[in-house]
C-alpha cells in the first residue's frame, strides 16, 4: 500500500523525507521563536569556557545595574574574520571582544585615534587597577602609550615532567628536579633516562615555532620588541636557535628531544607511554593534560623552566586573551564597568576560573583566593596556583605586531630549514646558516613592513 | 581465487573507509580522561553517554540542527524546483541564446566560490539578510549543477512522449511535472542527496552570514566548541556523531535512488 503510495508520487521519496524534516524543522523554529531584545552591550567571546562565565556574569550584572549585556560565543578565527570586517565597514561592531593575543597587533594599526579600540589607559589608572597587573601583561596590548586590552591572562610556562619516571632516577643520584637549574644541567643529569627511538626527554616537534618562541623569550628575545621592532634575527635568536635545533635534529643516542604532535591525540598518548618525559607547560596546558591524560593522575609534576644560563629567567610565556573595548561601544561607561566586573571583580570568581581551567588572573588581588592555595592530587599535590603566581612577575612581555602572522610564517620555514641543514651537515657552520636563515625571513618581513611605511604613523 | 582476492581488496578498501566512522562513534563514547589513554576502543564498562548530556548542556544543540534541517530543506525543495525547471528548458526547447546561456553557466561553474564571497556579501548585506536564514537560501536557490544535471537527463526523455503529451492538452508545465518529472525520479533522488549533503555541510558561507548562535547551523555551532586554549574532545565527537547521523540515516533511506539516478544512462539498450 505505502510502496504503491510511494510510486504514485511525481518526485519520489527523495524530496519528500526532504521536505518532510524542512517543514518539521521550521515549524520548531516557529513554535520555539527566539525572545531576543536589543542588549544594552554587544560582546564577542572565543572560549567557550570565557563565554560560559561571562554570561553568568552578564545576569549578575543585570540584576545589579538594570543594563543588558549579550554575550555571543564566535569561533576563534571567525572573531578575527568578522570583527576586522565590522571595523573597516563600521557596521555591527561589538561593545566589547575578546581577542586573542597573537592577533591583538593586527588590530593597532594605523593612527591612534584611528584604532578600533578605546584607549583604556584612563579607566585603569582612575580606578587603581594599573598597579595590581604585573607590568609585562600590558606589554601586547600597549601601543604607542594607549593601552588598548586588558589582559585576561599572564601565562607563565613551566615544565611539566613524568614525576614517576624522573624522580626516582634522580633521587638514585642524590639530586632532585629542582636542583636542575639550567637547561644544561637538565639534559646532562637526564640523559641516561633517553633511548633512540622509545623516550626522548622533552617534547619538542622538528620545525616547532612554539617552543622556539618560548626558548627566545626565556633568553630575553623575542620575534619583535618594544615599538613594533622586528627583532626576529638578532644574536639571541641566533644563539636560541642554534642551540634548540640540535635537541631534535641530533642522531642516534644524542637527540634528546623528540614530539608526536602538539594538540592532537598523540601528543596525550607520546606523555602517557612516557614517549618524552617532559613538556613545556603554560598554565592553560596543565588543565588539559589534566583532562586528557586522565592516566597519569598523581603521576606529574610542574618545576620552573631550567634557566638558558646560571641565574637565568625560570619561565617564559606562551599565549594569551584581552579584552578590549570598541571605541564605537554605545555606552563606554558601562562597557568598562562590565570589564572590570569580569577581569578585575570578585576573587572568588577568579578563583571558580582556576579551579576550572588551572588560568590564573593577571589581578593581583584575585590571588589570595583560597582556590589559588589547593594542593592538587593530578600534579602529586604541588599547590598549582602557588607555583604559577611566583612565576607571574617575571614573565617576559611578549610584543605583538600587525606583522606578526607574517614574521611567524616566516619563521616556521627557517626552522625547518635549520633543521633539515643540521641533519645533513651538523654542527659545520651551523650558526652562520642559522644566522643567514633567520636575516634572510627577517628581511623578507621587514620589505612587507617597508611597503606600508606609515602603518603607525599619526596623521 | 581471482573472486577472492578481489573480495579481499574490497573488504580491506570497506576496513580503511570505515574506520574513522567507527573511530568517531567510539569517541562520542568515551570519557575525557580515556580519550588519548586508549586509542580505539576503552574497555565497555568505561563507555559513557556524558559527552551527549554535556553538548545538549554547553550549547543549543537541538536548535543547531533544527536551523540545519530548516535550511538544507528549504534549499533542497528550491534549488530541485528551479534545477528541474531549468534543466526541462534546457533539455526540450530551442531558443535563441541558449548556447550562449549555456555557456555562462559553465563559466560560472569555473569560478572558485571564495573569489563571490566579498560581492555575495556585499549583495546580501544590502538586502539586510545578513545574520538570517534566508541569507543562507537565497544564494543558494539556484543550481547550475543542478540544471546541467536535469538537463543530461531530460534529454534522454523521448520528444514523442511529449508531442503525445500535447496532443493530449497538456500545457508545458504539465508536460513538464506529469510526463517528465515522474521519468526523471531517478536523478531527483540523487540530486537530492547531493544538494542536502552540500548544504547541511555547508561551512564558510554561513560563518561569514551567521551572527546570532539562535541562527547557527550544525557545522557553525560545532565550530564554537573549538577553542585556541581548550577543547571538549568528547562532546565534538559527540557533536559531529550527531550530525552525521541524518546524512547517513538518509543515504541508506535513499541509496536505490541515489545509485540508480547516477547510472541512469549508463547502460544503453
Amino acid at each position: 500500500m505505502f510502496r504503491r503510495w510511494l510510486d504514485d508520487l511525481p518526485l519520489g521519496l527523495a524530496p519528500l523525507l526532504i521536505a518532510a524534516m524542512g517543514l518539521v524543522a521550521g515549524l520548531y523554529l516557529l513554535l520555539h521563536p527566539v525572545q531576543r531584545g536589543e542588549a544594552d552591550l554587544s560582546m564577542w567571546v572565543f572560549g567557550p569556557l570565557h563565554a560560559d562565565a561571562y554570561k553568568m556574569a552578564a545576569e549578575d550584572f543585570s540584576v545589579r545595574t538594570d543594563h543588558t549585556i549579550d554575550v555571543q560565543l564566535i569561533n576563534y578565527n571567525a572573531v578575527n574574520q568578522k570583527l576586522r570586517s565590522a571595523l573597516w565597514a563600521a557596521v555591527n561592531i561589538p561593545d566589547l571582544v575578546e581577542i586573542e593575543k597573537s592577533a591583538a597587533g593586527g588590530f593597532f594599526r594605523g593612527p591612534l585615534a584611528k584604532v578600533g579600540f578605546l584607549d583604556l589607559k584612563p579607566y585603569l589608572v582612575r580606578d587603581h587597577i594599573l598597579d595590581r597587573v604585573p607590568a609585562n601583561s600590558l606589554a601586547t596590548y600597549t601601543e604607542r602609550g594607549a593601552i588598548f586590552g586588558l589582559p585576561h591572562d599572564i601565562h607563565p610556562v613551566m615544565l611539566a615532567y613524568r614525576a614517576d619516571i624522573v624522580d626516582p632516577y634522580l633521587a638514585r643520584r642524590g639530586l632532585r628536579m629542582e636542583d636542575l637549574a639550567t637547561w644544561g644541567d637538565y639534559f646532562r643529569e637526564l640523559r641516561g633516562l633517553c633511548t633512540a627511538g622509545q623516550r626522548y626527554l622533552l617534547q619538542i616537534e622538528h620545525g616547532d615555532a612554539w617552543a622556539f618562541q618560548i626558548f627566545l623569550m626565556q633568553r630575553g628575545g623575542g620575534i619583535f620588541g618594544p615599538g613594533g621592532r622586528l627583532r626576529m634575527d638578532d644574536d639571541t635568536a641566533v644563539q636560541t636557535m642554534t642551540w634548540m635545533i640540535p635537541l631534535v635534529a641530533e642522531s642516534g643516542d644524542n637527540q634528546v628531544a623528540e614530539s608526536l604532535g602538539n594538540w592532537d591525540p598523540s601528543f596525550y598518548r607520546g606523555l602517557i607511554e612516557g614517549f618524552y618525559i617532559a613538556v613545556l607547560c603554560p598554565d592553560w596546558r596543565t588543565s588539559q593534560l589534566e583532562a586528557f591524560a586522565g592516566d597519569l593522575h598523581g603521576k606529574m609534576r610542574l618545576v620552573p623552566l631550567p634557566a638558558a644560563t646560571p641565574g637565568g629567567l625560570r619561565t617564559s610565556q606562551m599565549g594569551g586573551t584581552m579584552l578590549g573595548i570598541a571605541r564605537s561601544a554605545r555606552n563606554p561607561e558601562l562597557a568598562w564597568q562590565f570589564a572590570r566586573q569580569i577581569y578585575y571583580g570578585s576573587p572568588q570568581q577568579h578563583g571558580q576560573l582556576f579551579r576550572t581551567t588551572n588560568i590564573i588572573t593577571p589581578d593581583r588581588q584575585a590571588w589570595n583566593d583560597p582556590a589559588y592555595h589547593e594542593p592538587r592530587p593530578y600534579w602529586c599535590n604541588q599547590v598549582l596556583g602557588e607555583q604559577f603566581i611566583a612565576l607571574a612577575d617575571a614573565v617576559p612581555p611578549f610584543y605583538s605586531s600587525g606583522f606578526l602572522p607574517t614574521a611567524q610564517a616566516k619563521l616556521n620555514e627557517a626552522i625547518v630549514a635549520c633543521y633539515g641543514r643540521y641533519r645533513s651537515h651538523g654542527v659545520e657552520g651551523f650558526e652562520a646558516y642559522v644566522r643567514q636563515r633567520l636575516t634572510s625571513a627577517a628581511d623578507y618581513v621587514r620589505r612587507q613592513m617597508a611597503r606600508e611605511p606609515d602603518w603607525d604613523a599619526e596623521e | 581465487m581471482r573472486r577472492t582476492i578481489v573480495y579481499g581488496v574490497l573488504v580491506l578498501f570497506s576496513i580503511l573507509c570505515l574506520v574513522p566512522m567507527v573511530w568517531l562513534a567510539v569517541s562520542a563514547f568515551k570519557a575525557n580522561a580515556d580519550f588519548h589513554a586508549y586509542a580505539f576502543m576503552p574497555p565497555p564498562d568505561r563507555l559513557t553517554v556524558a559527552n551527549f548530556s554535556s553538548l545538549f548542556k554547553q550549547m543549543p544543540f537541538l536548535r543547531f540542527m533544527m536551523n540545519s534541517f530548516f535550511v538544507a530543506g528549504v534549499t533542497v525543495m528550491v534549488q530541485l524546483f528551479f534545477s528541474s525547471l531549468g534543466g526541462f528548458a534546457l533539455a526540450k526547447y530551442a531558443f535563441a541564446g541558449k548556447k550562449v546561456i549555456m555557456g555562462v553557466m559553465l563559466a560560472t561553474m569555473m569560478i572558485p566560490g571564495p573569489v563571490l564571497l566579498a560581492p555575495m556579501y556585499e549583495l546580501i548585506y544590502h538586502l539586510r539578510l545578513i545574520d538570517s536564514h534566508l541569507g543562507l537560501i537565497v544564494p543558494g536557490m539556484v543550481n547550475v549543477f543542478g540544471m546541467f544535471l536535469f538537463r543530461q537527463s531530460m534529454q534522454s526523455v523521448p520528444d514523442e512522449m511529449l508531442q503525445a503529451a500535447r496532443i493530449d492538452g497538456c500545457n508545458e508545465f504539465q508536460i513538464f511535472w506529469h510526463v517528465v518529472i515522474p521519468v526523471s525520479r531517478p536523478i531527483i533522488g540523487a540530486f537530492c542527496l547531493i544538494a542536502f549533503m552540500g548544504t547541511w555541510n555547508s561551512f564558510l558561507w554561513p560563518q561569514i552570514i551567521l551572527q546570532s548562535s539562535d541562527r547557527f547551523t550544525l557545522p557553525i555551532g560545532l565550530n564554537q566548541m573549538v577553542g585556541v586554549y581548550e577543547a571538549d574532545y568528547g562532546a565534538m565527537m559527540a557533536g559531529t556523531l550527531l550530525a552525521v547521523l541524518p546524512v547517513v540515516v538518509l543515504f541508506f533511506l535513499l541509496q536505490k535512488e541515489f545509485i540508480a539516478g547516477l547510472t541512469k544512462g549508463a547502460v544503453k539498450g
